[in-house]
């Protein structure tokens, strides 16, 4: 997100920049990196590494612009380069196929019947959630992360993983329904069944 | 600029309303219903829901397991702080850096 010519701030500039506009996204940040990698220590290292970057870079920063958005890019990036192959993470899809297969005017419309009620997600706990959550491949994980977690626009989301709208729209649109799949299936496995709430 | 997510409220079935409980456009609705729960529908497509969700019990349906399924990841997912250590360490090594 280099839109904005390199600034030239002197040192006392940049620790306030720092202080008054990165700092105070740390805690996002933390969660953020935690849900990627799902290891404390990785997000640990993962949060101080982008920080340290971003301080480095910090001339490539337009003060006043969207500070949480060059964050996540900068974390995103590095979890991608530094982190990825190391996480825990299991073989990663490809969701491009995937996103080629969903936005076929073919494709099958799946999860358009609610046979899953709201109803039955309502006693759902925070682990169980967290589980759905983290089930998901990490592409589709970070776009639910992004949007509903986070709140990021959709021109935001593109900005900070490097892909057009459109891929936004159709990836979230999928991670959905793969959350929605698994959380049908905790629902059915902890007994929130829908037949017990009619 | 993202802010905390404000997830809306749910819609509620009334007892007075005929309505359909088919739905000719599902896919399309559903993702209609993401548009405008995420803030990016465009305003023919909210003007084309409110029409059609006050009668159509399936996207009411779906309307609803989306904005609870928003809720649960906004309120029953624990957010954790940094750890201070990590702060510190960060502190100290900008200070270095500069």
């Amino acid at each position: 997100m280099s839109e904005h010519p390199a600034q030239n701030y002197s040192e006392k500039e940049k620790y306030k920049i720092f202080d008054d506009e990165f700092m105070p996204h740390i805690n996002s940040m933390y969660n953020f990196a935690f849900r990627l990698t799902m290891d404390e220590d990785d997000a640990n290292d993962l949060v101080q590494d982008t920080y340290l970057k971003a301080f480095r870079f910090i001339n490539s920063f337009q003060k006043g612009t969207n500070a949480k958005a060059w964050l996540f890019r900068i974390l995103k990036n590095s979890f991608i380069n530094d982190y990825r192959k190391k996480s825990k993470e299991p073989a990663k899809v490809d969701y491009q196929e995937v996103e080629t297969f969903y936005n076929a005017e073919d494709a099958e419309a799946d999860n358009i019947t609610p046979d899953l009620r709201s109803e039955s997600l309502s006693e759902m706990i925070g682990d169980e959630v967290a589980n759905a959550l983290n089930s998901l491949a990490v592409d589709f994980r970070t776009v639910i992360i992004l949007c509903d977690i986070e709140g990021f626009t959709y021109e935001e989301m593109a900005k900070i993983l490097d892909i057009p709208i459109g891929t936004v729209r159709s990836r979230l649109h999928r991670a959905r329904n793969l959350l929605k799949d698994k959380l049908r299936g905790y629902a059915k496995t902890m007994g929130y069944d829908e037949e017990d709430t009619e | 600029m993202s802010m905390p997510k404000k997830v809306p409220v749910l819609i509620q079935v009334k007892e007075n309303i005929q309505y359909v409980n088919d739905c000719q456009n599902r896919q399309e609705c559903l993702a209609a219903i993401r548009l405008i729960l995420d803030g990016e529908a465009t305003t023919d497509q909210l003007r084309h829901f409110q029409n059609h969700i006050d009668c159509c019990m399936p996207c009411i349906e779906n309307y609803n397991l989306e904005v609870t399924i928003r809720q649960l990841l906004c309120d029953r997912l624990k957010r954790k702080d940094v750890p201070t250590d990590v702060i510190s360490s960060i502190r100290s090594k900008i200070g270095e850096l500069a």
